[in-house]
């Protein structure tokens, strides 16, 4: 299980690249967080989407209520260009961080 | 997996429908969102051999506390918060126009009344004044009582009102105009019937009737922001 601080810091960059994939709506990007994770990132479901209606705000992304195959409305949500922008920079940030602790990790590997 | 026979699943999202709502911050479209989301996972736990009733459970359980919930869409809706209280505040000073109107209307209308009956002056002044106080209660009791058991579809009735927010406006406006002249007709025709010797008794009445349509609804709207900061202080507490 993630910490509650990794979980907010990476909220965020997760929603955008499971967006980069193509459209979707709520509970199936938490679906496809958790079963990506390994059921390592469980996200208290609800708190999702006041984050989603930041990120609306913020014009990373779009939603619009349509309705699904099974007949069910559902908000979908979708990348737009300073979304798309944003994930760049997400990326690049998180490798950063992620080559770094893998270069340390190589040469102490023993260290815990 | 048997499904208790008691248990009723529109009943049940309705009802965490309502708790949700009740507390301040989530939009009506939030809670449609949030409703989506519960029978999406409702349904999937279901295939995972729960019962109905379980599965409400552990997918309400899974969107986290009602709490927390709206505290984090609180953040979001900021200013759609604050519109919604002020369209709420304007509601309140319209009603109060309407209550005052409605009670000038009626203590001008026992003005008439009482002339016919040639009341003198004192007599006037205490009935004019008596007739304001008791509408002026009358109707807030009226309206308190509604508030209390609303009529089916209140609710939505009232969504509707708002969505037809330029009409209501409207309403309101023509509505209160008539009071104004409603209110006035009878002590012109008062002065008219009576000639202007009974000036005297209607001068008397109005004042009197003035002090307390003046008082009345300062009294009311002070009764009720010491009710409200008592029952605001409370409910921080607990």
């Amino acid at each position: 299980m993630l910490s509650k601080e990794l979980i907010a810091a990476s909220t965020v960059p997760l929603v955008l690249s499971v967006l980069a994939e193509g459209e979707n709506y709520g509970y199936a990007l938490i679906q496809r967080v958790r079963d990506l994770s390994g059921q390592q990132i469980e996200w208290t479901e609800g708190m999702l989407y006041p984050v989603l209606h930041w990120m609306e705000e913020q014009a990373l992304i779009k939603s619009e209520w349509r309705d699904s195959d099974s007949g069910r409305k559902r908000k979908y949500y979708h990348l737009v260009k300073n979304g798309r922008k944003a994930l760049e920079t997400e990326k690049a940030q998180w490798m950063t961080v992620h080559q770094t602790l893998a270069k340390l990790w190589k040469t102490h590997p023993r260290l815990t | 997996m048997e499904n208790s026979p008691s248990f009723d699943l529109n009943l049940a999202i309705n009802q965490w429908r309502e708790s949700l709502g009740r507390l301040p911050g989530l939009k009506a479209q939030n809670l449609n969102e949030l409703e989506v989301h519960l029978r999406d996972s409702i349904a999937t736990l279901q295939t995972r051999n729960l019962s109905l009733e379980e599965s409400f459970l552990l997918a309400r359980h899974r969107l986290g506390p009602a709490e927390d919930l709206a505290a984090e869409f609180r953040k979001v809706n900021r200013t759609a918060i604050w519109l919604e209280r002020a369209l709420w505040m304007l509601v309140g000073v319209q009603l109060l126009s309407f209550v005052t109107g409605l009670a000038r209307v009626t203590s001008s209308l026992a003005l008439l009344i009482g002339g016919r009956f040639s009341m003198g002056p004192t007599a006037l002044a205490f009935l004019t004044s008596a007739m304001y106080a008791v509408s002026f209660a009358a109707v807030t009791f009226v309206a308190w009582r509604l508030m209390r058991n609303p009529p089916l579809n209140a609710r939505r009735n009232l969504a509707r009102l708002l969505g037809h927010s330029s009409l209501t406006a409207l309403v309101i406006v023509f509505a209160g105009v008539l009071m104004t002249v409603l209110g006035s007709v009878p002590t012109l025709l008062f002065v008219q019937w009576q000639g202007v010797a009974t000036m005297q008794a209607t001068m008397a009445a109005q004042v009197w009737s003035s002090v307390v349509s003046g008082a009345v609804p300062l009294v009311f709207v002070a009764v009720t922001f010491a009710w409200l900061a008592k029952r605001h202080l409370s409910s921080k507490e607990a």
